[in-house]
Parts: structure tokens; C-alpha cells; sequence
């Protein structure tokens, strides 16, 4: 597992305090119960903090998929956007 | 619940139908959404909501499309405002200048705005219980001859219901904008309202100047967007008899492009209200849309506060 999805994991379970719960780049928030909008900005604020990125609703409205967030997170972390 | 299931459920409900079917297709990402609004939903409480959405629907008239495009706008507005009360924790606005500024002085927003409203009133579930609240415990409770005070009466959906109501002889309501008024008057007229209402410009906030008058006093989402509510409640406590039932609905840690006041839980909302003069004698707490009340507090998500009390 790469550092950015082992770190990701650690704040999805965090965030849904699901010990079981492993995120795929395939993910959606249609695969997990609680992710809704409310805890979506959650997990994006935890997400911040983890990794030490910020992101803008612009940016965070066109999240689709945990891949899409791990390329994200890795672009901002490489000076890219 | 899938969509097929959400067709079916609303089935018996055309005006509900109508609404959610608009809703979909203008924003099918918030099917979702949709599926948990419903699920746990009683017969009987679909059959009052049916009843608030056919006037929602006779309020909206042939503009229903444009009504759901606000609708979806100004959920992505709210949820701006939510991040940034995630993050900051408190509401990016704290005065009624900025509100000004930012939004009532913006005829545009303010349209979408109020009719992003009007549709969150049925798909909202805290919007919905807190309505009902009012229908089903507030209203049939009030004395015979009752003279109802209304602030901020909006859509006219509350007055509408009280002019109704064989136990309410007198109906006032106040609004701070004679605009807004204008728009209450003919929303009122939209609802086939006969009944004489007088709707007075007055800004709640002033001091008193009508005392010991009003049985029955409703202020619903108005306090969390002013800066002194304290003097609102008390205006109240003044215009109302000694033993006047009030209705009060306030949404906390709920972050909104207007919401400038903000309570953090509902037992310091309480202690406000009792602090104000009033006694509590019915208290409900509906949290945001899919939430328990235990998650709810716990991530500090929005809850809609409904008080009903009594002026000691």
C-alpha cells in the first residue's frame, strides 16, 4: 500500500470509526454508510490535516472517487496545484 | 430504499411525488439524500407533509424547475458555510451589517435564496418534524379565542394553517421588510387565504411598545439571524398575556450564508430561552437529514431546536 493510501486509511477509519474499513482507489461515498455531505466535509478537513494540503470547495466538488482524492492529495503535494 | 422504492412509498402522494421526481432529475446526486429523507417516514406524518407540499406546490406554481435549481445553489451555499464552521468553528458571519452586505441587499441571491427555502421545507427533514410540531402540538393547544402573533412569517405557511384554526380569532404578523411583507401578502393570497391578517412592518428587536396583547406568539428560524435575539424574546415576553404560549424554532451549529448568531448545543439554547422569561414546557430536538441526535452532537452537525413555552 502506498504511503498516501496508508495514511488515508488511517483517516477513514478515524473519521468513520470503522476499524474494517479500507479505502480503495475504486471507492465512493455510495460505499459507505455514513459518508454524507456533512461528513464528507469531515474527512476533507481531516484529510487537510494529515497531509498538510488545503483544498477549495471547487476542488472538493469534483472529488468522485478515493482515486480522485489520492491524486489530488499527491498533486498539491508535489507543488502541482 | 432505491429510487423505485422512493416512487413507490411516495406513491399515494402526488404532491410529494411531484416534488422528490423534480428533485432527481435536476439533481440526481441527491437521490441518496432522498431515500434516507424518507425511509422511516409514518403514513400519517407523509399524509400532513403531502398536505405542506401541496401548498408548497401551489406557491411555486408553474416555476417548480427553477425552484429545485435554487434548491440544489443553495445547498452548495450551505455547505461553503459549513466548511467553513468546520473549520474555524464558528459562522463566518456574526453581524446583521455583513447579512446586509452579503445577502439581503442582493436581490438576486435573496431570490434564489427564499426559493431554495421554500423546497427545503418539504425535503429537510428537521424543516418538516419542526412544521409538524407546530401543527400537531402547538396550534391545537392554544384557548379558545386565541390572538396569534406571528415574526417573520415568510412563505406564510404557519399563518396559513392558524387562520385555519377554529381556536385562533385574531392573526398579526410582523416582519422588520415591508418587502417581505409585500411577498407574504401575496403568498397568502396564492394560498387562498380569506381570513383578515393584519401584517405590520415592525422590527422585533424594538422596545415594546405592544404589551399583555397576544395568547399565542411564533417565531420560527428568525433568532439565529439576528444579533440581540435576547431583545427579540423579550419583545415577546412584553406583547404576550401573562400565561401566552410561544413556538419558538432555531436551528444550531447550523452554518447559513445569513446565520449570524450562533448556539452550540440545545441545552445552552434552553437556558436562553429561560433566561428570556419562559417557561419550557415542550422541547424537541430533529437532527440534520440521516443523523441520530447522538451523532449529531457528537460531530456537531445542525439541529433544529423547536421550544414550545409559556410567558412566566
Amino acid at each position: 500500500m502506498s504511503d498516501t493510501y496508508e495514511k488515508l486509511t488511517e483517516v477513514f477509519r478515524d473519521v468513520f470509526d470503522d476499524e474494517d474499513l479500507t479505502p480503495t482507489p475504486e471507492m465512493t461515498a455510495d460505499d459507505v454508510e455514513e459518508w454524507d455531505s456533512l461528513s464528507h466535509i469531515r474527512l476533507m478537513l481531516s484529510v487537510e490535516k494529515a497531509f498538510g494540503v488545503r483544498f477549495s470547495t471547487v476542488e472538493l466538488g469534483g472529488l468522485k472517487s478515493v482515486g480522485d482524492l489520492a491524486t489530488l492529495i499527491e498533486a498539491k503535494q508535489n507543488g502541482a496545484s | 430504499m432505491t429510487v423505485q422504492d422512493i416512487t413507490e412509498k411516495l406513491a399515494p402522494y402526488p404532491s410529494l411525488r411531484t416534488t422528490v421526481d423534480e428533485v432527481l432529475r435536476v439533481w440526481p446526486e441527491h437521490r441518496r439524500y432522498c431515500e434516507t429523507r424518507f425511509r422511516n417516514d409514518d403514513d400519517a406524518f407523509l399524509r400532513r407533509t403531502e398536505e405542506f407540499a401541496a401548498l408548497a406546490l401551489a406557491n411555486v406554481g408553474a416555476s417548480l424547475s427553477r425552484y429545485v435549481e435554487d434548491y440544489r445553489w443553495m445547498s452548495e451555499r450551505f455547505l461553503e458555510e459549513e466548511m467553513f464552521f468546520q473549520r474555524e468553528g464558528r459562522y463566518r458571519l456574526s453581524t446583521f451589517k455583513e447579512a446586509y452586505d452579503e445577502v439581503y441587499s442582493d436581490h438576486e441571491f435573496m431570490g434564489k435564496y427564499m426559493r431554495g427555502l421554500l423546497i427545503s421545507q418539504v425535503i429537510w427533514d428537521p424543516h418538516a418534524r419542526a412544521f409538524d410540531t407546530f401543527r400537531e402540538e402547538f396550534l391545537p393547544a392554544l384557548p379558545e379565542g386565541t390572538s396569534y402573533l406571528e415574526v417573520g412569517p415568510g412563505h406564510g405557511f404557519f399563518l396559513y394553517f392558524a387562520s385555519r384554526a377554529a381556536n385562533i380569532a385574531r392573526l398579526e404578523a410582523w416582519d422588520v421588510s415591508t418587502a417581505s411583507i409585500l411577498e407574504t401578502r401575496e403568498a397568502l393570497k396564492t394560498l387562498g387565504v380569506t381570513r383578515d391578517i393584519a401584517l405590520v412592518q415592525q422590527d422585533v428587536m424594538e422596545a415594546p411598545s405592544r404589551r399583555d396583547e397576544f395568547d399565542a406568539a411564533v417565531i420560527s428560524e428568525v433568532l439565529e439571524h439576528l444579533e440581540r435575539p435576547d431583545l427579540a424574546l423579550r419583545s415577546l415576553h412584553a406583547a404576550l398575556k401573562p400565561g401566552g404560549r410561544i413556538f419558538i424554532h432555531v436551528p444550531i451549529n447550523s452554518p447559513a450564508p445569513d446565520h449570524i448568531y450562533l448556539w452550540r448545543s440545545s441545552e445552552e439554547f434552553s437556558k436562553f430561552v429561560e433566561d428570556q422569561g419562559f417557561r419550557i414546557d415542550v422541547s424537541h430536538d430533529f437532527p440534520v437529514t440521516g443523523y441520530t441526535l447522538e451523532r449529531a452532537v457528537k460531530y456537531n452537525a445542525s439541529i433544529s431546536c423547536v421550544i414550545i413555552g409559556t410567558r412566566v
